[in-house]
């Protein structure tokens, strides 16, 4: 231990950051703890490979010469569409869509990483004593949740939309369809926000790896099925908002306008209302267990 | 405590804390200052839930808690607190000098002023040469250094230690109460919790001991022990001539046992200043005689914190 060098002190007269900006380092630090490990990287890999699956189609439809019959193949069997003002302008939308599988699987993985461990191992006070609020916490695990969604979602769904402009001839694409942009946007910051109050209030309660994948899984799957069950047995539509999956899908394309089937453009205000009211009711119960881990512990 | 007001750093008035009917700290009415404090008790006393409030993490049902003038929960009282939990897991695949730059870096500090920060605070507690190892990898002694650093980084004025001494070796346990010195004569107000009474009897200026969410007793361990008078008290004499000592003094009024060992003599008194005053009488007394008492050495056996402790916990149940 040193008396003298770097181990004195020395007065700081310069601009604390506000305490909002903490959000954005519980955020890295829990994306760090994330892909330490292996399996997120290796989850990762598999859901970008779609990715190079959709960048490939680009590929072939502005680089390759091939009849026009091949090409409403090709588009027709990845139901792609380029063009927001194509009706069946689906294409980044489908590929966000297509993730659905391996986000899920990558959300039930990392639950107790990033939230599960704090409450397990008691790590909270170590934040909660810092000059932050118990928000500041929340928010950024939250923040860090919804980085990992769009790692898999919506930021290569950018990226296949800068590489459509770029194989195109003209940069006009960009500005023809940018349309595309706050729809992708406003469906990510749903699908983000909404999956990671979830996730969050989930892990914080459950904190081990297998009760939160369970959970997590039965609250995308069994529900859905569910919903399926109920709507074949009364004939009502609306049991289908039981399927949260299928709310966020809903309530997401409100961005974008466009919609599977006819019947699905009448549900989609109802499902983001019951999105809302689900995650507003997890929120409250985070942030009631954050709370409680600082009593009771 | 401390005398003056500017000095105090941390206030308790008339705090009071529930857990459901359960209380956790009955009005307690403290005042912290500069130095170390020892905050002794024994599971369940109130320590943790003191530590708690001190640090903003929990709100008294009555009363308040002031850092400084801010309000213990506020954000500017954060700032100039520092804390080091009871806790020891974190992210254990994080290296030690991460997890002081991210715990550095949420008081708002840019990113090279929170760099400069964790090295002067990993060096302060002697982590700088092994920073780069993961978390998991570390011993006891160096986690409590770890979160020593984490604790200074900022350069809190109130610095709260859960427990920080648990599971160190002596040899570690002597340097970290040596951080914990130098910080105190910094300026900084340090209160480090313990139901290891020896481990603070070295290191803390002021003592305040807690029973069933009460402050049973608070002062330096001096003050303490001479509230104590009325408690044996056990003097272990070594003299050449320890029978002849021994003979003397089992006259005395206040002497309740004598042992003699070889050359030692070991006295329990019920009054021990009287029997000081009546031991430095026998031994002027006898010193013209050709054989002179002799005492070699003096020393009081249970004069320590852990024996005050006890005394006050006899009192208390």
């Amino acid at each position: 231990m040193s008396a003298n060098g770097v181990g004195d002190y020395r007065p700081w007269h310069g601009e604390r950051r506000a305490p909002l900006a903490a959000c954005g380092a519980i955020m890295r630090t829990s994306l760090r703890q994330l892909f330490r490990r292996k399996v997120y990287w290796i989850v990762l890999a598999i859901g970008l490979g779609q990715y190079l699956v959709y960048a490939s189609v680009i590929y072939g439809l502005t680089q390759m010469q091939m009849p026009e019959r091949s090409k409403n193949m090709l588009l027709q069997s990845f139901n792609f569409s380029p063009n927001a003002d194509d009706p069946q302008e689906t294409g980044y939308l489908q590929f966000v869509e297509a993730q659905s599988l391996v986000v899920m699987i990558l959300l039930a993985l990392c639950g107790s990483q990033m939230i599960g461990s704090d409450f397990r191992d008691g790590v909270l006070p170590f934040y909660l004593s810092r000059r932050i609020e118990r928000r500041h916490y929340v928010l950024g695990k939250i923040l860090a949740i919804i980085v990992v969604v769009w790692l898999l979602t919506v930021v290569p769904a950018f990226a296949l939309f800068i590489e459509f402009g770029l194989f195109t001839t003209s940069l006009d694409y960009w500005w023809e369809n940018w349309k595309i942009v706050p729809a992708l946007l406003g469906y990510g910051l749903v699908l983000g926000g909404v999956t990671a109050v979830w996730l969050a209030a989930i892990s914080a309660y459950l904190q081990r790896l297998a009760p939160i994948a369970v959970t997590w899984a039965s609250l995308f799957l069994l529900t859905g099925r569910l919903a399926l069950a109920l709507r074949d047995a009364t004939g009502d539509r609306r049991w289908l908002l039981l399927d949260p999956w299928r709310d966020l899908r809903l309530a997401g394309r409100l961005f974008y306008g466009v919609f599977p089937t006819a019947d699905d453009r009448q549900l989609p205000l109802q499902a983001a209302a019951l999105l809302a009211v689900v995650t507003a009711i997890a929120f409250a119960a985070l942030m009631r267990r954050v709370r409680a881990v600082e009593v009771v512990s | 405590m401390s005398t003056t007001n500017t000095e105090i750093a941390l206030t308790f008035d008339g705090v009071t804390r529930f857990y459901g009917p359960v209380i956790g700290l009955g009005d307690v009415t403290l005042r912290f200052g500069p130095g170390v404090t020892g905050l002794l008790g024994t599971n369940g006393a109130g320590k943790s839930t003191l530590l708690k409030l001190a640090s903003g993490r929990l709100r008294p049902t009555q009363g308040c808690v002031r850092i400084g003038d801010f309000d213990a929960t506020s954000l500017a009282a954060k700032r100039l607190l520092g804390y080091c939990p009871e806790i020891n897991k974190f992210y254990e695949e994080m290296t030690g000098r991460e997890f002081v730059r991210t715990m550095t870096r949420l008081y708002g500090y840019s990113w090279s002023e929170t760099r400069q920060r964790t090295e002067a605070a990993l060096d302060r507690v002697g982590m700088l040469d092994r920073a780069d190892r993961a978390l998991g990898g570390y011993s006891h002694g160096m986690r409590q250094r770890i979160k020593l650093a984490q604790a200074v980084a900022h350069e809190p004025r109130v610095l709260l230690l859960d427990e920080p001494l648990t599971g160190i070796d002596p040899a570690g346990r002597r340097e970290v109460n040596q951080l914990i010195r130098d910080l105190a004569d910094e300026g900084r107000t340090v209160v480090v919790s313990s139901h290891l009474l020896v481990e603070l009897e070295q290191s803390a200026d002021h003592l305040v001991m807690l029973q069933r969410g009460r402050v049973q007793a608070e002062g330096t361990l001096a003050e303490l022990r001479r509230r104590l008078d009325d408690q044996p008290l056990t003097i272990r004499i070594e003299s050449p001539q320890a029978r002849r000592l021994a003979a003397i003094c089992v006259a005395g009024p206040e002497v309740a046992q004598v042992d003699v060992r070889g050359d030692a003599v070991t006295i329990r008194t019920t009054d021990a200043p009287q029997f000081f005053v009546a031991l430095n009488e026998l031994i002027a007394a006898h010193s013209q005689e050709t054989e002179p008492l002799v005492v070699e050495r003096m020393e009081t056996l249970d004069a320590g914190a852990e024996a005050v402790f006890d005394y006050l916990q006899r009192g208390a149940t």
